[in-house]
């Protein structure tokens, strides 16, 4: 259990004393969110529960001081793996409430803080990079390497089974984002916005499942346009004029619905990112937070948005 | 396709955004009911600030999410300072109710494009000395560059803010402690016509009521820098307050009455006017800061905004008699 890391997590806190123990999770997080083979590593990790952890501390008590110490550092060791395997893994305390998106088997993650009741959010997971689907992975790479992947199953066999799948699995992510969406009466969150890119990637030409999705962005930029008085779509655009062409956001093709679909993809969290930076913006106004937690958190969404947006085709 | 994979951006492009984000903003303004030349400086600073406060995150942020990341936050800086509108009330009544002391730092004279210390560098330059240390013991080179300055100074006329901290003078404001070597002030008061006692050297001050310079008057410069007596505090240094000031304060029982004290640009870095004024002054008295650091927005007692725009909201007297 005592890894390099909780060596380096030792040195962190003794060079940097006014840092919380959740700053400097949170920095190792970000150091560490390049790296997919550490964060698999991380997620593999066993953990004791917290009562054993509780057990473990209490029994310490009795121990002569040179094993009570070893066997605090230890205790020290978990607890740190724990509250790092929270914050890397698992999203958001509230995504446990939430249907989860189930395929293959597997619990699909979501990697967007989900909005709580309150309109808070408990805990912000973004820093960490996104978790790819296995599923679509193994889709996209069954036709090069077919053995690596599909153990002795047929490429024909894996895309028949997976195009059926990913049918009703697009349907029953796409389901599940309009039941959200019409239950909550807000605006798409950055987390729908996060599962309809998936959506568009796993079924990028079922007609039906495509204008569903444009019938659900056009609800939600109507809605938005309403209700901040201002045009979506042309906010997407606006001063590009005055900015180096390379630096203007590229105009769809309008050739077809995907196209359109991404035009809103894109104006929406826009948007969306704009709402949440304004939200967090007069919490600081009013004393609610303070600059810093203004900052880290708007500086999260920054990146979030930003992974979204650069997601989009066109 | 990898999500998250991310593009770096060259640094320099980070400042393409600002004219636009600026042409944004003062529209913005404008629509709020203020006015955006007014608010000018608190616009370039909020720009400024969120430019360079993450520029490794903004490099590798794609060009529009990273523009709107500029404009957002400079647009909750400037909501923030229009927010403020019940603190300039309160500052206004506490200082019409019990009457004021002023202590002006560099960042006062910005509306009159004085240099500020990252500037005057280049005047060390120009004078061709390294640094404060080789200023001070140079007295040649040292008197050069305070002629330097007041060429400089001469050229500056008072703004706005000069001359409603004056016209509120003596009546609403009962001291002015000025930090700053230039003469604006004195301009000031000559272009409204109000008399002023000045006291810009370490001599009894037998009258009520005056404009301090303990760190020295462009309107008197010395061959020899001794402090007190005309010379002049650099900003590397820890500050000055003159005895007599002292004396003044304990003649007149200033430290022991009631009025509202204003801090205006001024970043407070100088232990002896901390010591000696600031903590003195600001303990059981109602202590207003206003300046332009965008992180003390949240603070009651903290006014974010330019003194052109912030002393027509807090100042008893908010225009100037033209007759």
């Amino acid at each position: 259990m005592a890894s390099p890391i909780a060596e380096i997590v030792t040195e962190l806190a003794a060079q940097n004393p006014r840092m919380t123990s959740e700053q400097i999770t949170e920095t190792i997080i970000s150091s560490l969110e390049s790296e997919p083979v550490i964060s698999d590593a991380i997620s593999n990790i066993q953990v004791p529960s917290g009562s054993q952890i509780e057990l473990a501390k209490l029994r310490s008590k009795r121990l002569p001081k040179e094993k009570r110490t070893k066997a605090l550092e230890r205790i020290e060791n978990a607890n740190f793996f724990k509250r790092l395997q929270l914050m890397y893994i698992v999203p958001t305390q509230d995504s446990d409430l939430k249907k989860g998106i189930h395929r293959d088997g597997a619990r699909v993650g979501f990697t967007f803080p989900i909005e709580s009741s309150g309109g808070s959010y408990p805990r912000l997971t973004a820093t960490r990079r996104f978790h790819i689907d296995k599923t679509y992975e193994r889709i996209q790479t069954a036709k090069d390497t077919p053995k690596q992947y599909l153990h002795g199953e047929t490429t024909e066999e894996i895309s028949t089974q997976n195009t059926k799948e990913n049918k009703e699995s697009s349907s029953n992510m796409l389901q599940e984002v309009e039941e959200e969406f019409e239950i909550s009466k807000d605006f798409l969150s950055l987390n729908h916005i996060y599962q309809i890119i998936k959506i568009m990637e796993i079924s990028p030409d079922q007609a039906d499942v495509l204008n569903k999705i444009f019938d659900i962005l056009d609800i939600d930029i109507r809605k938005r346009n309403r209700t901040y008085r201002i045009n979506c779509i042309d906010e997407l655009y606006r001063g590009d004029d005055s900015l180096p062409e390379e630096l203007r956001v590229s105009k769809p093709s309008r050739s077809n619905i995907s196209d359109g679909i991404y035009e809103s993809l894109k104006a929406v969290i826009l948007h969306e990112y704009k709402r949440l930076h304004n939200q967090y913006g007069q919490q600081f106004i009013n004393g609610q937070i303070t600059y810093d937690n203004y900052i880290q958190t708007t500086n999260r969404y920054s990146v979030y948005a930003d992974r979204l947006f650069s997601e989009l085709p066109f | 396709m990898q999500i998250g994979s991310s593009q770096s951006y060259p640094s320099s492009s980070l400042y393409v955004y600002a004219d636009p984000v600026k042409r944004a903003l003062e529209s913005y303004v404008e629509k709020c009911g203020h006015s955006a030349s007014q608010l000018e400086p608190i616009i370039n600073c909020a720009i400024d600030e969120t430019i360079e406060s993450n520029p490794d995150l903004d490099k590798t942020l794609s060009p529009r999410i990273l523009r709107e990341r500029i404009e957002s936050k400079s647009k909750v800086y400037i909501d923030g300072v229009l927010s403020k509108a019940k603190s300039w009330r309160s500052c206004r009544e506490h200082i019409k109710a019990f009457s004021s002391v002023f202590l002006v730092g560099a960042g006062f004279s910005y509306a009159s494009d004085m240099p500020l210390s990252n500037i005057l560098k280049a005047i060390l330059d120009f004078c061709r000395v390294t640094g404060w240390d080789e200023l001070r013991n140079d007295s040649k080179r040292f008197l050069e560059f305070k002629r330097r300055f007041k060429e400089i100074c001469d050229r500056k006329s008072p703004s706005n803010g000069y001359k409603l901290v004056i016209a509120n003078f003596p009546k609403h404001i009962y001291e002015i402690i000025c930090l700053n070597w230039d003469d604006l002030f004195e301009k000031a008061a000559k272009s409204i016509n109000v008399p002023i006692n000045k006291q810009n050297e370490d001599r009894p001050a037998t009258s009520e009521r005056y404009l301090w310079k303990f760190h020295g008057d462009v309107e008197d410069i010395r061959e020899e820098n001794i402090r007190g007596q005309g010379g002049w505090v650099l900003p590397d240094e820890n500050g000055f307050v003159f005895n007599s000031f002292r004396e003044y304060v304990d003649r007149t029982r200033l430290g022991e009455q009631l009025f509202t004290f204003v801090i205006i640009g001024y970043d407070e870095g100088e232990d002896v006017i901390y010591q000696q004024i600031t903590s003195l002054f600001e303990q059981d008295r109602p202590t207003y800061r206003i300046g332009l650091d965008l992180k003390n927005l949240h603070k009651d007692k903290y006014i974010v905004g330019t003194a052109e725009f912030i002393l027509n909201k807090i100042l008893p007297i908010s225009s100037i008699d033209a007759s």
